[in-house]
């Protein structure tokens, strides 16, 4: 009851502060975008090469680019307000047709990578902890360090030269099979096989900073008085380790992954460009090349809400893993 | 039936089918062309039928069974894959994952690499349908390059002969006329490259009255590369001037700032342009030179705001002569006379590089390159 009460308050809350703050972001990043040099027309007419005057002038007028800034901006809220994100003149299709085509598969990579990097780092963070100073910390560290500063797209290549051209276990890029017309339990195993070296190249980055974070965390933890007492106790190393240790040790952790969390939707650009993964990092990279602004403010937008989502879990589950943190 | 109000020389080249799909008259037949557009319609004549297309991962072609010409197309089935990395595509070639690659399809610098493998050739050649030039265009509103002497320092001191090695491995010829030499009906080659000079270049830039300053820098100028083409080539081009003491800095740009900057905002000296002459100089060389073509806001206009009145007649007489000798001759002195003003410096014609499986067959059949419809691609044993 207590509980429920609580949630409601927070969902209130939430929905009170999300509601100027994604006006602010669409205004915000819609005044930011028209700063860029050359519009949708520019681009258009530049990759087509012999155009005229006349036809950037009707290009303009289709995307709406001829009219005056706020009423832009005016049409584009209006649009918002009845729940649609506009038309991409440059897909030639809705923009909440061209983001829902890539939203599953930008989800599902991103959001295994990150639990990849959330488990494995935790892990390696807490074994590099219980072993501060001797040779499994430093080996780990060092292996830490690299994977936090090679660059990804370097990784990406590897893996896939390894595992692609020499080994031939995994496919190159993309996300399926194309044309394979598979169906049910295989079409899920070649969407994962797919999906393997991408979210473990995204992976190694965040592995090498929760790895610290926790490693850090739980050194700090393991020195508090209530970790002796339940050593004293007579409590199995391990059992301190998760229960007493572990359990405080989290937060900053779980703060990070909820920052990095809301920025899935912004995609991978690097990993989904090495992989030649269709995905909303790429889409909205590609918009910002060609100023197909409709397009990228939907996912801006879009994200926004994610950021705005994930704080609030990342709220509660900080409540729940430590009860003294009060839930405002 | 079109009914033109001249003569049209190059609508017939015009007519291929990766410049002039046949489209269905009875879905677009009165539909305004300057309303927004609806959902694209993919419906043409050619000999394979659009099954599926995601955007940014693939688009699915199935055998057209109708097809007018039978028993073509003799693929089942063609998938197209949209790879933005090169070195990914370059990867996923070596795993057996790509049969066939154009437009560079791997980088330059990798290409030695497929040399000797067992199932990949490396097809490089010209296209006369694409007709790919690279030039650096002057503007000519900056004062210190009105002066032809500077614009003639500049051209003696670039080596194209070390462009095409360094810059673009050996995969491009010099292509010193403003009609590329891929253009085999339209290039005079008469026209030769300005030899590579640097002390030439020196004396004339001292008699343009640019000495050297106490920096040994003459005046500064602002070298500009669209972003389409090799980023190293502006570096190369930035070096070889600063050789000769003219401080060039260069700014790399994406597309569309690099448009503005250069057809809207002009605010450049030099850039590293690739105005391809497509199929035909009319089409494709006339929009750099003719001096009505100096349109502000319109990209690949007239760059220079070059200005000639006998230049604007050969191309205006040019456009419309259908006897091809006396076009030929009417273009042979448009590229002398420009050649002369040097509102550009004609620098390479990249060559179309293709990655094929070795047992694909007539992927490239005409001067389209892959740009043809595939209806006679094969594969053999």
């Amino acid at each position: 009851m207590f509980e429920n009460r609580r949630l409601l308050r927070v969902l209130r809350r939430t929905v009170v502060q999300a509601v100027p703050t994604v006006l602010g972001i669409v205004v915000l990043n819609f005044l930011l975008l028209k700063l860029a040099p050359g519009d949708a027309a520019d681009v258009m007419a530049g990759e087509f090469g012999t155009a005229t005057e006349e036809t950037m002038a009707m290009l303009r007028r289709q995307f709406g680019l001829d009219l005056p800034l706020l009423q832009q901006l005016l049409a584009y809220l209006g649009n918002l307000v009845q729940f649609s994100l506009g038309f991409s003149p440059r897909y030639g299709m809705p923009v909440s047709e061209l983001i829902g085509q890539r939203l599953p598969s930008t989800l599902m990579l991103m959001g295994l990578a990150l639990a990849i990097a959330v488990v494995v780092g935790i892990a390696l963070g807490t074994t590099m902890a219980m072993t501060a100073g001797r040779w499994t910390d430093r080996v780990l560290s060092v292996v830490s360090l690299l994977f936090y500063s090679v660059p990804g797209f370097w990784i990406g290549l590897m893996l896939i030269v390894l595992f692609s051209v020499k080994l031939g276990w995994l496919p190159s890029g993309g996300q399926e099979t194309i044309g394979a017309g598979l169906t049910g339990l295989d079409a899920v195993a070649d969407r994962l096989k797919h999906m393997i070296l991408p979210a473990t190249s995204l992976a190694l980055f965040y592995v090498a900073i929760y790895g610290r974070l926790t490693r850090a965390a739980v050194l700090e933890v393991a020195s508090q008085d209530y970790v002796r007492t339940a050593a004293a106790k007579g409590l199995a190393p391990l059992t301190v380790t998760l229960r007493h240790v572990l359990r405080n040790a989290l937060l900053p952790v779980t703060t990070l992954a909820g920052i990095h969390f809301g920025g899935i939707l912004g995609g991978a650009v690097v990993v989904e460009t090495v992989y030649s993964w269709p995905g909303l990092g790429r889409l909205a990279f590609e918009s910002v090349m060609r100023r197909d602004f409709n397009v990228l403010l939907g996912v801006l937008l879009l994200s926004s809400f994610l950021v705005i989502i994930a704080n609030t879990l990342i709220d509660l589950l900080h409540a729940w893993l430590d009860p003294r943190i009060e839930v405002r | 039936m079109i009914v033109l109000s001249k003569p049209s020389p190059y609508l017939m080249v015009a007519l291929g089918p990766s410049e002039s799909p046949i489209v269905p008259k009875h879905l677009y037949d009165g539909v305004d062309v300057a309303a927004p557009p609806g959902p694209p319609l993919h419906i043409g004549t050619g000999p394979f039928i659009l099954k599926e297309w995601v955007r940014g991962s693939h688009a699915v072609l199935e055998r057209n069974p109708n097809y007018w010409d039978k028993p073509k197309p003799y693929l089942d089935r063609v998938i197209i894959r949209f790879m933005p990395d090169a070195a990914a595509r370059a990867a996923a070639f070596e795993a057996g994952d790509l049969d066939l690659g154009g437009s560079a399809p791997v980088p330059l610098s990798d290409l030695a690499r497929y040399k000797d493998h067992p199932k990949l050739a490396v097809d490089t050649r010209s296209f006369a349908y694409t007709g790919a030039q690279h030039q650096i265009f002057f503007n000519l509103d900056t004062p210190v390059l009105k002066n032809k002497k500077v614009r003639e320092a500049i051209a003696h001191s670039l080596d194209l002969d070390a462009i095409v090695e360094t810059v673009f491995y050996g995969q491009a010829k010099v292509s010193p006329s403003p009609v590329s030499v891929a253009l085999t009906p339209w290039y005079d080659p008469a026209v030769q490259a300005r030899k590579f000079d640097p002390a030439l270049a020196n004396k004339l830039l001292d008699e343009a009255g640019q000495p050297r300053g106490a920096n040994g820098m003459r005046f500064p100028v602002r070298l500009l590369i669209n972003p389409f083409i090799d980023g190293r080539l502006a570096e190369f081009v930035r070096q070889s001037l600063r050789r000769v003491g003219i401080d060039a800095t260069t700014q790399n740009l994406e597309f569309g700032a690099y448009v503005k900057n250069v057809y809207t905002d002009r605010s450049f000296d030099l850039t590293i342009e690739s105005l391809t002459n497509v199929f035909d100089p009319t089409v494709g060389v006339q929009r750099g030179y003719w001096s009505k073509n100096f349109r502000i806001g319109l990209p690949f206009s007239n760059s220079a705001n070059y200005s000639n009145p006998e230049v604007d007649r050969l191309l205006e007489a040019a456009a419309i002569e259908i006897d091809p000798a006396k076009r030929k001759t009417m273009f042979s002195q448009f590229q002398r006379i420009v050649h002369e003003d040097i509102p550009s410096v004609d620098l390479i014609s990249p060559l179309e590089i293709i990655i094929a499986n070795k047992r694909i067959r007539n992927y490239a059949p005409g001067a389209e390159g892959l740009g043809a419809n595939f209806a006679d691609v094969h594969f053999v044993d």
